[in-house]
């Protein structure tokens, strides 16, 4: 049996397990999406869309669903999510293995006109809501990983935010992968409705745990033994008039992962989108991002961020529709390569005749700092509107020695001086994220993943690194 | 503390400096005067350590080492520094924290305790001050968006913060204008005469123009062309030179 035929095996066999089995709409969208997938198959290299990404190793795992993986006691588990806070007003949802766990997460009361829960929970509680909106955006034709994701979903978070409706601290999802007996996959799913005039900050957060060794400092690239575990999510969020969202995904898996992602952002009249995005573990980490501008003046802005190194892979593919006239679109991605990874950038912009008066802004920096490391970018623009202002860019460079120079001409030892150039490198996406708190965190994680790139001590290393005036000021 | 001998160095192929003898005792200023292309920014990159530059032939030994074994950081800790004619931007290098780095760096190299953030702030505020240099632009990122008297005045500020033993200045007064040029030398001056350096500092100023020479007097003055020390002397090399260009200094066939 091949991974296709294996994966329509499973799906004949656990359909009537999933939850809202008994929801008709639900089981008609499940058994579409598995059609898609089957008419498919997994992409080939020939797919242009893939054609830097292998998907070979993924398909020779035999991976199961992820009941069968072992999930650690509990109460280890308390600490290690403590570890993981990123605001102390946080709404915390956790999942472990793609599972909500309610006695893992801390929740506080939620303003009125807001839902939040997990997504097995909505289908029973909320399931008029879902079924108006749940895989609407997503494009089940042409992403053979969504329609996986589609029909195999079980768990995840609904968020719905009725009109007008405030919701001040954000809303952090922890999903914790565990090593288990076997290969296994997870389908979260994320289905976030922001009704007219809503702000909301939502941070997606992927992290490692292994059942046998709690490793308090859990680097983000470290490979335990273990076996792989593939996730396959997919994010689907629905901007209405004036909302604004705030999203955060921070990937921090261990090389036992392998993570495709696919975020499909639909956005109404005067709506903001922020992305931050942040790759910096899995031996394979894959993101699909397009966004609907569907009405005019909403804006969207995705910054990215991908460290990798050793033999890791990292694909970003965005999409931006522009539909609308008076909208905008910003991209900043900038990404470190050592070793012999591997990162692709593919930007797609899309400017319909009616979208007049679009501005279109989109930017790939990468700094290569290995002979034997690889980049792949490729911006793509189609402009069916006149009057419009776009501009792309791609850039692979190295460290500048002029500047290296420089640092060190003040005392500063070599390994350090690369160390703050690659962080100056892309400091300027750090300095984007509002939230100080989140910043610290993020910052954190960067430096710590940094600092493995160029093969600094990671404990002795000073990282003071510049923030805005924050850490030194005492002004 | 510094002895230059017979020193060659090309850059891309290209022989700049063809035999430069220069030697700098503790606490003399020598001044270095010399036409567009000479060789004076040569020198002081050479010295260094840029990696864009080779040496060829000839020694450096600098407080009795040889210097030209040192790497770059090395150099800096051993208390050479080198204020640049045209300062780098960084982006994305904050100031303030660069140079508390580099303070440190020189600190541990010296087996000295790190400064923490408060007391280095407390240090770096009043050199600022004593430079004339806006307090914002600590925060910004190294040298970017300064304007060219800014960039200078940070290359002066890192001067006095790092306190090295001998520092080179490569035409840190031009940019400059006459209130700031002031400032600027009464830094330099009090670096200099600072009783509580262990060893009496050495100096090179590098320097189209007398006006410097006004606020910070040299004990040695120097011309260099093509490559060599063609002429040396004192104050009045100078003077002589504002009043008559190079022309009538230079030896006979050289200019
Ligand atoms: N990167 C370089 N490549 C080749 N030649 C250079 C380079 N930099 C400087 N030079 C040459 O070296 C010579 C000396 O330059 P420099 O030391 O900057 O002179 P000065 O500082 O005395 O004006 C000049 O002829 C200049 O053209
Ligand atoms: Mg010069």
């Amino acid at each position: 049996m091949n991974a296709r035929e294996r994966l329509l095996t499973d799906f004949a066999r656990s359909k009537a397990y999933f939850p809202g089995h008994l929801l008709p709409w639900l089981t008609s969208l499940r058994e579409s999406a598995i059609e898609n997938f089957a008419a498919q198959g997994f992409p080939s290299p020939n797919d242009e869309s893939w054609k830097y990404t292998n998907t070979k190793k993924l398909q020779q795992t035999e991976y199961c669903i992820a009941q069968q993986a072992v999930i650690p006691p509990i109460d280890s588990l308390a600490a290690q999510i403590k570890a993981q806070q990123l605001c102390p007003d946080e709404q915390r949802m956790v999942f472990i293995n793609g599972i909500y766990h309610p006695e893992l997460s801390s929740m506080s009361p939620l303003p009125k006109g807001i839902i939040l829960s997990s997504f097995a929970q909505a289908l029973q509680d909320h399931p008029k809501l879902m079924a108006s909106t749940l895989g609407k955006i997503v494009n089940h034709q042409a992403q053979p990983f969504s329609a996986l994701n589609s029909a195999f979903m079980s768990d995840g978070l609904f968020l719905w935010a009725a009109e007008n409706s405030q919701m001040a601290s954000p809303i952090h999802c922890l999903f914790i992968s565990t090593t288990s007996a076997k290969p296994v996959v997870f389908y979260p799913r994320l289905l976030i409705v922001l009704k007219n005039n809503t702000p909301l900050t939502l941070i997606e957060h992927y992290i490692d745990l292994s059942a046998t060794s709690f490793d308090p400092d859990m680097t983000a690239t470290k490979q335990t033994a273990g076996n792989h575990h593939l996730i396959n999510t997919v994010t689907e969020i629905h901007l209405g008039s004036e909302a604004h969202l705030d999203h955060y995904k921070l990937q921090q898996e261990s090389l036992n992962s392998r993570h495709i992602a696919a975020m499909y952002v639909q956005q109404h009249r005067a709506s903001q989108f922020t992305s931050h995005s942040y790759s910096l573990g899995a031996a394979l980490a894959r993101c699909d991002i397009q966004i609907q501008l569907t009405g005019s003046q909403a804006e969207c802005t995705l910054n990215g961020v991908y460290l990798v190194d050793g033999q890791q892979h990292v694909d970003y593919h965005t999409q931006i529709t522009h539909l609308a006239p008076d909208c905008s679109s910003q991209q900043l991605y900038k990404g470190v390569i050592q070793g012999h990874a591997r990162a692709v950038f593919n930007g797609k912009v899309i400017i319909h005749p009616e979208a007049q008066q679009s501005n279109a802004q989109q930017l790939n920096k990468n700094l290569l700092l290995s002979d034997s490391g690889e980049v792949d970018t490729k911006p793509e623009l189609q402009i069916y509107a006149d009057d419009v202002i776009c501009n792309h860019g791609a850039t692979v460079g190295q460290l500048d020695t002029q500047a290296l120079f420089y640092l060190q001409s003040r005392g500063v030892s070599q390994s350090d001086a690369q160390a703050w150039l690659v962080y100056g490198f892309v400091s300027e996406l750090l300095e984007r994220i509002n939230n100080p708190l989140l910043r610290k965190f993020i910052q954190l994680s960067v430096t710590a993943q940094l600092n493995r790139l160029v093969g600094n001590d990671a404990c002795d290393f000073p990282v003071l690194f510049p923030t805005q005036n924050g850490e030194l000021s005492c002004r | 503390m510094l002895n230059i001998n017979n020193l060659h160095a090309e850059i891309q192929g290209n022989t700049i400096l063809k035999g430069l003898n220069l030697s700098v005792k503790a606490g003399e200023v020598h001044a270095i005067m010399g036409p567009n292309g000479s060789g004076k920014s040569t020198l002081a990159n050479v010295l260094a350590g840029h990696p864009d530059y080779q040496v060829t032939a000839g020694e450096v030994i600098f407080q009795g080492a040889d210097l030209l074994g040192f790497s770059v950081a090395q150099r800096a800790c051993a208390g050479l520094f080198v204020a640049f004619q045209y300062p780098l931007e960084i982006p994305g290098v904050s100031n303030v924290q660069f140079l508390k780095l580099a303070l440190n760096s020189q600190r541990k190299y010296r087996q000295l305790s790190e400064l923490d953030a408060l007391d280095f702030l407390q240090l770096v505020k009043s050199k600022v001050q004593e430079v004339g240099m806006e307090e914002e632009l600590l925060y910004r990122s190294i040298n970017e968006g300064f304007s060219g008297g800014e960039k200078k005045r940070n290359e002066i500020l890192q001067m006095l913060v790092l306190e090295p033993q001998l520092a080179i200045l490569d035409e840190t007064d031009s940019g400059l204008d006459i209130d700031a040029l002031k400032l600027v030398a009464q830094g330099v001056n009090a670096f200099r005469c600072d009783p509580n350096a262990g060893q009496e500092r050495g100096l090179i100023l590098i320097t189209h123009y007398q006006r410097l020479l006004n606020f910070i007097n040299p004990d040695f003055v120097h011309i260099l062309f093509d490559g060599r020390i063609v002429k040396s002397g004192g104050p009045e090399l100078a003077l002589a030179l504002e009043k008559n260009g190079y022309a009538d200094l230079l030896p006979k066939g050289l200019s």
